[in-house]
């Protein structure tokens, strides 16, 4: 857990970033947390820094989050990309996973997001 | 007057938003079908006139509502144009009748869908905020727009407690075709402040 | 005033209303189940023991999915624990969720319905104790939805007959306005209304304003106000021959021939007519087209005949000269002139003697055209009565070589061309057969329509190639020396045959002998051929 990563958030809801970005500096507080609201900034951003966690929201103006994880994917095949979503349904988790992303349901809590890159890391 | 910031209106907006998720997959569940529900906009407004919903004010309207109590009250409804409410349900139920009103069970069903999408918004309110909310059952009710609010809203204009509106678009998409509807939120502008309260301490418990 | 007296139950005594309430619960058309907030089942009444098969024991105490090992239960489940959780009320649909619990139908709906259809609602309630449970209230819909499924069936079933009915309609409405005849109604108070749009140009504005009249005079029960009779130049037949023309006049002068056609049905209890105006002019132009060419026929047929005549008629005068002299010099000089002279004088004989038969076969055939009589009933048996008589008497042939084979009918037609027609067939039979054993055997056959006479010989018979021409005038098919004839005498019997609109044919093998058929109509054809008029 000494490891010092990097994470990018891109949600249209400023309201989602905060609340993940608390999670994630309450619980790593070491770690670089950058946040984007909408596809064009965020893949300006991946560009400029190699971040190890793409947290991507579904529902966008613009480019939605499958779009842009399958974009994101290609480009940087190391980091870990997971969708984060009020869209719950079967159709978007399957295509999440048949991109190569993880999937989290919205609403995100503590627990939810700590697990998962706990587990991330454990796994790397 | 309703003052909020624009995070505590973007946290209401992405609240909603995770309710309407939710709907969407019950839904989606239940009529084995793609279902999906987007709240493109979240307004306020102070009157009913005010809002976009009566530029027809004569247009007939279906609208499933629900009362609420709790540490901010009021009443929820899902209101759609009758002829969209018709197209809703029946492109759920599937079927595809020529009868030009809902029939008793067309409108339970719609009752239904109104019950799964408030009970989302009021729940994942209640759910993030720690507060419980306590509903009615959904009742349903058919009229002109212009009279949609004038009765059974439990607001007294002579006490001055205006009513506040918050106005939800709600777009739903099917495989055919998309259905616009709305839900709104009728509180008093007491509700509407604890409400605001209510948001502002969770935002700052949870960013510290 | 008297208190009013004391109620029967009193329900502040804990036991007593629980009681009550206990078989209101159970008595109440309702299935009712309360569920805990751990999800146990702690309330199961009656109607839900009766519904569902399970009684309240093996309900109470455990989660509904494990009462109901179901599938369909999720959106129930899920309603019981947003209710649980969050005092979230709901309607679970009999439309959105079809037999969300596996209950019995009553048996009326059990052929239909697997499932009893059911309509519940899920409702929070906080006890005394503060304690959050939930109860479900299921009702039987199955008869509303039989009712709504009915409604719906019988509404698609109008609609579809809405749309059949309209296709059929529109249907019915293209074939009229695309008809070319006029087709006009009119009902029997006069009023004559245009269908389509050929009537509408004959009978409108553009139209013939005076045809609308000449329809009401020709309707059959217009007696009640009679209209003026068209003038003569509009009608162009008579009334009464069942072809009805008239003629329309539009007012940029065109002039229409038109066959009128009426008929009739009953609707709304009046009379309503139906006319049919179809343009004849093609018609009437083929008519007059017709009539002119059988005006030009008959003219050059005459003339022909006239010319037949004429020629055959004043050649025998000189002829009959050449003939007489021929004779006195063959008489007077015989054997005074050496054998040539009496050869050459023999052959001058014989010529003037066949141009003589010739002139007059040819006076026959031109007078069959010219002097017919009128038809009557002609009895074939005593026509070949004569014609045996007459060969007895002319001495040709053995007795017995006519044989009359069966029954032969009695037909209608000129008896004395017949009796040449037959003579000439019996003649030709016996002509080409062997002198001592010629037969010629006569008999007939009947069809639908006409008499068939057969005429057949045993005689030398006829290549095929021939059987179409020998029937054409001066058709030889041997020479003069073998069968004496003038080859006008078939051309006699066609003549004949066709005056009386009917056939002659030939069936024939060479050395199998003839057989003549001749056809005769049982009526008479309603055209007799101009020629024989």
């Amino acid at each position: 857990m000494s490891q010092k990563r990097s994470v990018l958030l891109v949600d249209d809801s400023k309201f989602a970033r905060l609340l993940v970005k608390a999670f994630i500096t309450s619980n790593f507080a070491d770690w670089r947390v950058d946040e984007a609201e909408e596809a064009e900034k965020a893949q300006a951003m991946a560009a400029e820094h190699a971040y190890d966690y793409l947290v991507i929201d579904f529902n966008m103006p613009g480019m939605n989050g499958l779009e842009l994880g399958e974009k994101l994917r290609a480009a940087y095949p190391d980091a870990a990309i997971a969708l984060l979503t009020a869209n719950i349904q079967k159709e978007i988790q399957n295509k999440a996973n048949g991109l190569g992303m993880d999937f989290l349901a919205k609403p995100p809590t503590e627990e939810k997001i700590c697990d998962y890159l706990k587990g991330k890391e454990a796994g790397r | 007057m309703i003052d909020l910031s624009e995070l505590e209106h973007d946290t209401i907006s992405e609240l909603i938003n995770i309710g309407v998720g939710r709907a969407a997959a019950s839904l989606s569940e239940m009529v084995d079908q793609p279902v999906e529900l987007t709240v493109p906009t979240i307004t306020f407004v102070e009157r009913f006139s005010d809002s976009n919903l009566t530029s027809s004010p004569e247009e007939v309207v279906s609208a499933v509502s629900q009362t609420f109590d709790g540490p901010f009250k009021g009443e929820a409804m899902l209101v759609f144009p009758e002829k969209r409410s018709l197209e809703l349900v029946r492109r759920l139920l599937k079927v595809d009748v020529p009868l030009d009103t809902l029939t008793d069970l067309e409108q339970e069903a719609l009752m239904e869908v109104g019950n799964i999408i408030l009970n989302a918004c009021l729940g994942s309110i209640a759910n993030v905020l720690g507060e419980p909310i306590n509903c009615s059952m959904p009742t349903f009710r058919k009229r002109e727009t212009r009279a949609l609010l004038n009765e059974d809203t439990a607001f007294d204009a002579a006490s001055g407690k205006m009513p506040v509106l918050m106005i939800l678009h709600v777009q739903f998409m099917l495989r055919q075709n998309d259905i616009d509807g709305y839900v709104l939120f009728v509180m008093d502008l007491d509700s509407i402040q604890t409400l605001k309260e209510l948001v502002r301490r969770f935002l700052e418990n949870a960013l510290g | 005033m008297t208190n009013p007296p004391p109620p029967i139950v009193d329900i502040k005594d804990a036991a007593e209303a629980a009681d009550l309430y206990s078989n209101l619960l159970d008595t109440a058309d309702v299935g009712l189940v309360v569920i805990g907030s751990d999800h146990a089942i702690c309330h199961w009444n009656q109607w839900m023991q009766s519904r569902s098969g399970i009684p309240a024991d093996q309900a109470i105490g455990k989660r509904l999915s494990a009462v109901f090992t179901e599938t369909r239960l999720g959106r129930l489940c899920q309603a019981i624990k947003d209710c649980l959780e969050f005092g979230m009320p709901a309607v679970i649909s009999p439309s959105l969720n079809q037999g969300a619990l596996p209950l019995r139908p009553l048996p009326q709906f059990a052929a239909t319905f697997d499932r009893m259809e059911q309509s519940i609602r899920v409702h929070p309630i906080t006890t005394s104790r503060g304690e959050k449970l939930c109860s479900l209230t299921v009702r039987d819909v199955t008869l509303a939805v039989q009712r709504d499924r009915l409604l719906r069936q019988q509404a698609a079933e109008l609609a579809d007959l809405v749309t059949q009915t309209r296709r059929s309609e529109d249907r019915t409405r293209a074939i009229l306005q695309n008809t070319i005849d006029a087709i006009l109604v009119a009902s029997d108070d006069g009023n004559i209304e245009p269908l389509n749009a050929r009537a509408q140009e004959l009978c409108g504005p553009e139209g013939d304003p005076e045809l609308s009249n000449i329809i009401r005079f020709l309707l059959p029960d217009s007696e009640h106000t009679p209209p003026q009779r068209p003038t003569a130049d509009r009608l162009l037949t008579d009334l009464g021959t069942g072809v009805i023309e008239v003629l329309a006049c539009t007012p940029n002068g065109r002039n229409v021939p038109l066959e009128v056609a009426i008929s009739h049905f009953s609707a709304d209890g009046r009379y309503h007519y139906i006319i049919t105006l179809r343009d004849i002019s093609q018609r009437k132009r083929h008519e007059m087209e017709i009539q002119r060419t059988m005006a030009e026929l008959e003219r050059s047929n005459s003339e022909l005949e006239q010319f037949a005549y004429a020629a055959s008629h004043d050649l025998q005068e000189p002829l009959r000269m050449v003939s007489s002299y021929t004779q006195l010099i063959a008489r007077r000089y015989k054997d005074q002139l050496d054998e040539t002279a009496d050869e050459f004088i023999h052959y001058a004989v014989d010529g003037t003697q066949r141009m003589q038969r010739m002139i007059d076969d040819l006076l026959t055939l031109s007078r069959v055209g010219r002097h017919g009589k009128p038809f009557n009933a002609v009895p074939l048996d005593s026509l070949f009565d004569a014609i045996a008589a007459n060969f007895r008497r002319a001495g040709l042939g053995p007795a017995g070589n006519i044989v009359r084979d069966g029954f032969l009918p009695t037909v209608t037609g000129d008896a004395s061309q017949l009796l040449l027609l037959f003579q000439n067939l019996v003649s030709n039979g016996l002509k080409y057969s062997a002198p001592d054993k010629g037969e010629v055997r006569i008999y007939a056959t009947e069809t639908d329509e006409s008499w068939k006479v057969f005429v057949a010989d045993n005689g030398i018979g006829i290549e095929p190639q021939y059987h179409a021409t020998i029937f054409e005038i001066f058709k030889r098919l041997h020479g003069y020396g073998e069968y004496a004839g003038t080859g006008i005498g078939l051309a006699i019997c066609k003549k004949i045959v066709d005056r009386h609109g009917g056939t002659i044919s030939v069936e024939s093998a060479p050395g199998k002998g003839s057989t003549f058929c001749v056809e005769l109509p049982k009526e008479l054809p309603i055209v007799i051929p101009p020629e024989s008029m």
